[in-house]
């Protein structure tokens, strides 16, 4: 509002001064229109013009200075204005900004103080939750344990026999186990032995038959083929 | 021209397949020269081919009545004398060992003097056999090897 005022101020000194101006102008102009013509229709009377005319432009200058004085005055008067506003206004900034933060920090303690609160509860009631389950565990597994001592010590005798029964049956298992394992184990062995046997046998006859006994051998096989029907020729 | 020329005069060039298969090529060759080549038929033979087989070929051409300045007709006996030799009837057969040229001459004549046909051999080596063969023709096959009396046993024990 207040650099509004200032605006329209310096606005209105300004078209003064430019009217003023004008008018001095005007008034000049006027003057020396009439002095061309007293010159011209009445020389004496144009001597006595030239003295009022100095004169009165000595006045017009006098108050055309006066006038830009006054404006540039008005102007610096302005100016100091204008830069005493700015001040306040940051003065006033400066409060309002100041006032602000105190609302925050106020705001933000008392978040704080909520939250902090808050935790407390739920921690409180977490606790409360874990002692209550905790409890029910303990009592279950006691339960349980005085069920279990209660049969142990009902089926006490039994256990024992069902024990025996057990060791005896693994026992039976375990010889028939090794019984089947010792069989497979010479089958193998024997199979192993055959193949062997049978290689070195292979060997030897490849390496120690002669060639006319192969040519013989080749020459029977295809007797023998013919004799089967292998070649219809 | 005879459709199933007499090719027994080839017998010692035809043993085997791949020796077939050879002979083929080369009278492909020689049919293709026929015609390009500046000689006569009887000096190409002289010269692309063993004395031998020049010699054969000339004869087996005499006894169709071919003459060897009549090229079209010489050229359509060679075509002739390649698609036999195709033809010809192949015994497959595995031995236990490498052959040596003896053994295949005793194996294709005994064919020849039994059929009195020209047989092609197919030969595959498998030791195993120990000795004797594995022979198959036209679908019929048996093993006639020392294993297989071997494993026999075996199977009889």
């Amino acid at each position: 509002m207040i650099i509004e005022f200032s605006l329209i101020q310096n606005f209105l000194l300004a078209l003064a001064i430019v009217s003023l101006v004008t008018i001095v102008g005007f008034v000049i102009h006027a003057m020396f229109k009439k002095h061309k013509q007293i010159i011209v229709e009445e020389p004496d009377l144009a001597t006595g013009y030239k003295k009022i005319l100095k004169t009165a432009n000595r006045h017009a200058k006098n108050i055309l200075s006066q006038t830009t004085i006054e404006a540039a005055n008005i102007l610096a008067g302005s100016k100091i204005t204008n830069e005493k506003i700015e001040e306040n206004l940051d003065h006033v900034l400066q409060g309002v900004a100041a006032d602000d933060i105190h609302s925050l920090k106020i705001t933000t303690a008392q978040f704080e103080k909520e939250y902090q609160e808050i935790l407390q509860n739920i921690q409180e009631q977490m606790h409360q939750t874990t002692q209550e389950a905790l409890q029910g565990t303990q009592a279950k597994y006691n339960e349980q344990m005085n069920k279990f001592t209660n049969d142990l010590l009902k089926n006490g005798l039994s256990t024992q026999t069902e024990v025996e029964n057990k060791k005896a049956e693994l026992l039976s298992k375990a010889e028939s186990d090794i019984e089947e394992y010792k069989k497979n184990k010479i089958a193998t062995i024997e199979e192993e032995s055959k193949k062997i046997i049978d290689k070195v046998y292979k060997d030897v006859l490849r390496t120690s038959i002669p060639q006319n006994v192969h040519k013989e051998l080749i020459l029977k096989s295809l007797e023998q083929a013919k004799k089967d029907g292998i070649f219809k020729l | 021209m005879n459709e199933e020329i007499n090719l027994n005069p080839l017998f010692p060039y035809l043993k085997t397949r791949k020796d077939a298969n050879e002979l083929i090529l080369l009278f492909e060759d020689l049919s293709g020269k026929l015609f390009k080549e500046d000689l006569t038929a009887e000096n190409l033979f002289k010269e692309k081919l063993p004395y031998d087989l020049s010699s054969i070929l000339q004869k087996m051409s005499a006894e169709e009545n071919i003459s060897l300045l009549d090229k079209t007709t010489l050229q359509k006996f060679l075509t002739q004398i390649q698609e036999n030799i195709t033809s010809l009837p192949t015994v497959h057969i595995i031995l236990a060992l490498d052959p040596t040229y003896e053994m295949i001459e005793e194996i294709t004549n005994w064919f020849y003097d039994t059929y009195k046909k020209l047989v092609l051999l197919d030969i595959t080596i498998d030791k195993d056999l120990i000795a004797g063969t594995v022979l198959s023709f036209n679908g019929r096959a048996n093993e006639y090897s020392l294993r297989n009396q071997i494993n026999q046993m075996h199977t009889s024990d």
